[in-house]
């Protein structure tokens, strides 16, 4: 108990003396020593906003990094393209990419700013069918639209026009800020 | 003409201006907008982009003026979730003058982020027109032809500042885009009673896939739908008495590389609807507006 209560005048002296900063703050006047606790409240409070702010920001990372892919339904992803292959449809996928996906993924879906390139490793290594479930529900929170309204042989063609672009890795295009892993497309 | 009509003129103009250099420009995007010029479906509009919209109605109503009605329309994409939209209206009736009707101020936003069987779009519109405002934007309450007899220099002093609010509804299956909007709205000056509004409508592009080769004609450039429009009456008499009520057929001609044109007659269903309302838009999506800006801008 005497250890204890040494502990805590130490650690109250200690805060008195070696801190002034926390002596400054605010309810710290006459150094008391439950004013000095509460300061360092404050400090621990600031501290904890930081690590949650960090953490916070870590979770924002490991969202953007095609969690999406997560929360595809098993049926969904085991759908195989049934245009796949086929040149008209290659064809008819390029206008349609043309039309409504280059504006902000890049003509050569390398991507734009800060939308991501769809000749990732990650997008060109998903199932035709995650693609397909990313195209008809979007990723609203982080800016992709979803296409639902465009037809699904459409929405086929696309894919199958993606696919046959093939990978590009974000070292070989050179560009930063422009995370190949980001798949938001 | 007064000073209004020419200011509304000389905005027109200035419009016409901007899309021109725009077009020239060449920055046309589609959007994945059905055809219809009254109700809305889930589509919002892509982050970044701005969609300028040119509405024109003309119609010759039985025992009253013909009038041409203009709403520019200013929809910009703020997230995937949220669309924000700027109306400015006007209107020239024959035989008498041509008037500045008043702004609308909207946001839509889309609470459920996944797509389901009928998506769900919450609608919070803050109007301020005065009763001179022939832009049919919707049919509310008991509005009707008897309101097109007035001259605008009787209906314009009174300005109507209003809440409306819309539930959207909408499902996408097969190539067909199926929408229903509950309308709503509550003048804000006067304490008058709460008016009720629906708009519905079907619409299906021509062609479900694009072709091999790109052409102007293709049809998977068109989309053709219907709607179906009216008033409800208000909270004091519901239903479908001393209501307007339109049938309207329209087709969409998305332009490669250009703007989208619409085309809409809408045909009055009773006495109280106008014979026919021939309305027609321009409209042009420009990607990432601001980004644009700011790159030439540096």
């Amino acid at each position: 108990m005497r250890a204890q209560e040494r502990f805590k005048r130490e650690f109250a002296r200690h805060f008195l003396r070696k801190s002034p900063p926390f002596a400054k703050n605010k309810g710290a006047k006459g150094g008391k020593p439950s004013s000095t606790f509460v300061g360092r409240r404050g400090v621990g409070g600031r501290a904890a906003g930081i690590v949650a702010v960090m953490v916070a920001a870590m979770l924002v990372c490991v969202a953007a990094d095609g969690s999406w892919l997560k929360h595809v339904p098993d049926a969904d992803r085991k759908r195989v393209n049934p245009l796949a292959g086929q040149p008209d449809a290659l064809a008819g996928g390029g206008r349609i990419f043309e039309d409504h996906c280059a504006k902000c993924h890049g003509e050569d879906a390398l991507g734009r700013g800060k939308r991501p390139s769809l000749r990732s490793d990650r997008v060109q290594h998903a199932t035709d069918g995650e693609i397909f479930w990313l195209l008809k529900n979007g990723n609203l929170g982080k800016g992709m639209p979803t296409w639902a309204a465009l037809p699904e042989p459409m929405r086929w063609q696309v894919i199958a026009y993606v696919k046959s672009l093939g990978p590009v890795s974000s070292t070989a295009t050179g560009e930063t800020g422009k995370s190949t892993d980001e798949v938001k497309p | 003409m007064d000073l209004r009509g020419l200011l509304l003129q000389v905005t027109c103009n200035r419009v016409l201006l901007l899309f021109a250099l725009l077009i020239s420009s060449g920055y046309a995007v589609h959007a994945q907008e059905p055809p219809y010029f009254v109700t809305y479906s889930d589509a919002m509009e892509e982050p970044g982009n701005l969609e300028i919209s040119y509405k024109g109605i003309n119609a010759a109503p039985k025992n009253a003026n013909s009038f041409n009605s203009a709403t520019v329309e200013f929809e910009y994409g703020l997230k995937g979730w949220w669309t924000t939209e700027f109306y400015l209206s006007g209107q020239t009736t024959q035989n008498d003058s041509t008037i500045f009707t008043g702004y609308r101020w909207e946001n839509r936003f889309r609470p459920l982020l996944r797509n389901h069987f009928i998506n769900p779009v919450l609608y919070a519109e803050y109007e301020n027109v005065n009763k001179a405002d022939r832009s049919f934007l919707e049919v509310m309450g008991h509005e009707s032809i008897a309101d097109l007899y007035l001259s605008n220099a009787q209906v314009r002093p009174e300005l109507e500042r209003s809440m409306e609010l819309k539930l959207i509804l909408s499902s996408n299956t097969h190539g067909w885009n199926i929408s229903e909007n509950f309308i709503t709205e509550k003048d804000l000056n006067e304490s008058e009673p709460w008016e009720f509004g629906y708009a519905l409508a079907v619409s299906r592009p021509l062609a479900l896939s694009a072709g091999r080769k790109g052409c102007f004609f293709c049809r998977e450039n068109f989309t053709a739908g219907l709607e179906l429009y009216g008033g409800l009456g208000t909270t004091d008499s519901f239903g479908w008495k001393q209501t307007s009520q339109y049938l309207a057929p329209n087709i969409q001609f998305n332009i490669p590389k250009g703007p989208s044109i619409g085309f809409e007659p809408g045909f009055g269903l009773n006495a109280n609807s106008v014979g026919v309302l021939w309305r027609f838009k321009v409209s042009y999506e420009i990607e990432q507006i601001f980004g644009r800006l700011g790159r030439k801008s540096q």
